[in-house]
């Protein structure tokens, strides 16, 4: 925990000292950030780097998301640093009131992440078909396994890998730039690990796709579609995939609302969560 | 009735596919969407003009006849978009040849492309797709 903080203030540092220059990428190419801190889109990450550093300049972003379900409240935050366009470092926590299931129950998780870019640039490369590409991990620690080792989770921490692929489309979709990312991901995590990781049911990875697309409207802003297939380790609580539309709008460089609809499935023991995401961003 | 609503449909349908055969109509060209000559040239002067004096990009337009730079964009523009000029220009690596140019520099200049166009009204469609015809020259552009 202490090491979050540690990191989180070396961040928040980092980005109060880059306010002198703030990065020179393309507006809106930063993405936003996903609920686990990744650069993306809200549950699935993207190949970019977060922030708009350049090759030769550091990034970052700071982001606050809450997600309101019927039964369910998330709310996460966190910070990512973007070196040089080439590797992302994250930290972020998720807190997910299930006081629902029952009462007084929170449960929550640290993550840390990395991501690194390895071939290809989605926006420039416009005459050849390859995107470009990112692996990642995301390392994460649930802080109070009481419930999920209760319902046969088996382990407090957990590593996600994944690869990212994304391509840009200028003028890809009735003349409106398009996107779309495709993500392969080795985890455990039951519910993004807030339910621990590995269960009764299955104790090994397994490897789940995610797709993200979206049509910029116009430069700032952004109208897409995510769904993202989850492992579905726990007999005593089922668990399905998750999806939402979302609006992402960038007012200024530096900011980004999204506002999305969601479809979280069955989580927790309540059957077919749907509700509301609003997340807030600011990108240097 | 149905039959011969049929039938009536089958020869409307032949005599449209024969009127299109018979004068293929000829989509306009992208440089006459973006507004031809008078349109770009502004464009081009715009964002030269801007890129000229901006302090983060200036420093490769110091001692550069603009008018010769906006006269050969436009020319190359015009080109690339179906406007049948002929490009006399040299390649962009060699135009860029001992600049070092940089990923900001190059990103600085898309968005001051970007905002004239937007400034010129031009539409989105066309923005977007002139730029998707720019965008591979980033990589004889950007050398460091």
């Amino acid at each position: 925990m202490r090491l979050i903080r540690k990191i989180g203030l070396a961040a928040t540092l980092a980005l109060a000292a880059l306010t002198v220059h703030a990065g020179d990428r393309l507006p809106a190419t930063g993405g936003a950030h996903m609920i686990e801190g990744a650069g993306g889109g809200g549950i699935v990450p993207w190949a970019f780097i977060a922030g708009y550093g350049t090759n030769r300049q550091v990034g970052g972003s700071a982001f606050f998301t809450r997600v309101r379900t019927e039964d369910f409240e998330l709310d996460t935050g966190g910070v990512a640093v973007g070196i040089f366009d080439r590797v992302e470092l994250s930290a972020s926590r998720q807190k997910f009131d299930a006081g629902s299931v029952i009462p007084g129950l929170e449960l929550k998780t640290d993550t840390l992440g990395a991501k690194a870019r390895v071939y290809g640039d989605a926006v420039y490369d416009q005459d050849t078909p390859w995107p470009q590409v990112a692996i990642g991990l995301l390392h994460k620690k649930n802080r109070d396994m009481t419930v999920p080792n209760l319902i046969g989770a088996k382990d407090d921490t957990g590593t996600d890998i994944y690869v990212a692929a994304t391509k840009v489309w200028l003028a890809g979709v009735g003349g409106r730039n398009a996107l779309a990312t495709f993500v392969l991901r080795a985890t455990k995590a039951n519910q993004f690990g807030l339910l621990g990781f590995g269960g009764d049911k299955k104790d090994d990875y397994s490897v789940q796709p995610e797709v993200s697309a979206a049509v910029l409207l116009t430069d700032n802003l952004a109208l897409g579609a995510e769904y993202r297939w989850k492992p579905d380790n726990l007999s005593a609580f089922k668990e399905e995939e998750a999806g939402d539309v979302f609006l992402a709008w960038f007012p200024h460089g530096n900011v980004a609302l999204t506002a999305a609809w969601a479809k979280l499935g069955a989580t927790a023991g309540k059957d077919s969560q749907k509700g509301w995401y609003l997340s807030l961003q600011l990108t240097l | 009735m149905s039959e011969r609503l049929r039938r009536l449909a089958g020869v409307g349908l032949m005599w449209l596919l024969g009127a299109c055969a018979a004068s293929p109509t000829q989509s306009p060209t992208l440089w006459s969407r973006l507004g031809g000559d008078a349109v770009v040239r502004r464009v081009v002067g715009e964002t030269i003009d801007r890129a000229a004096t901006d302090p983060r990009t200036k420093r490769s337009f110091d001692g550069v006849k603009l008018q010769v730079v906006k006269d050969k964009i436009v020319e190359q523009i015009c080109s690339l978009s179906g406007g049948g000029c002929k490009y006399t220009g040299d390649a962009m690596d060699k135009v860029h040849k001992g600049l070092r140019n940089t990923e900001a520099e190059m990103n600085l200049m898309v968005r001051f492309l970007r905002d004239a166009f937007d400034g010129a009204g031009v539409g989105t469609s066309e923005k977007n797709e002139l730029l998707a015809i720019l965008a591979p020259m980033k990589r004889d552009i950007v050398t460091q």
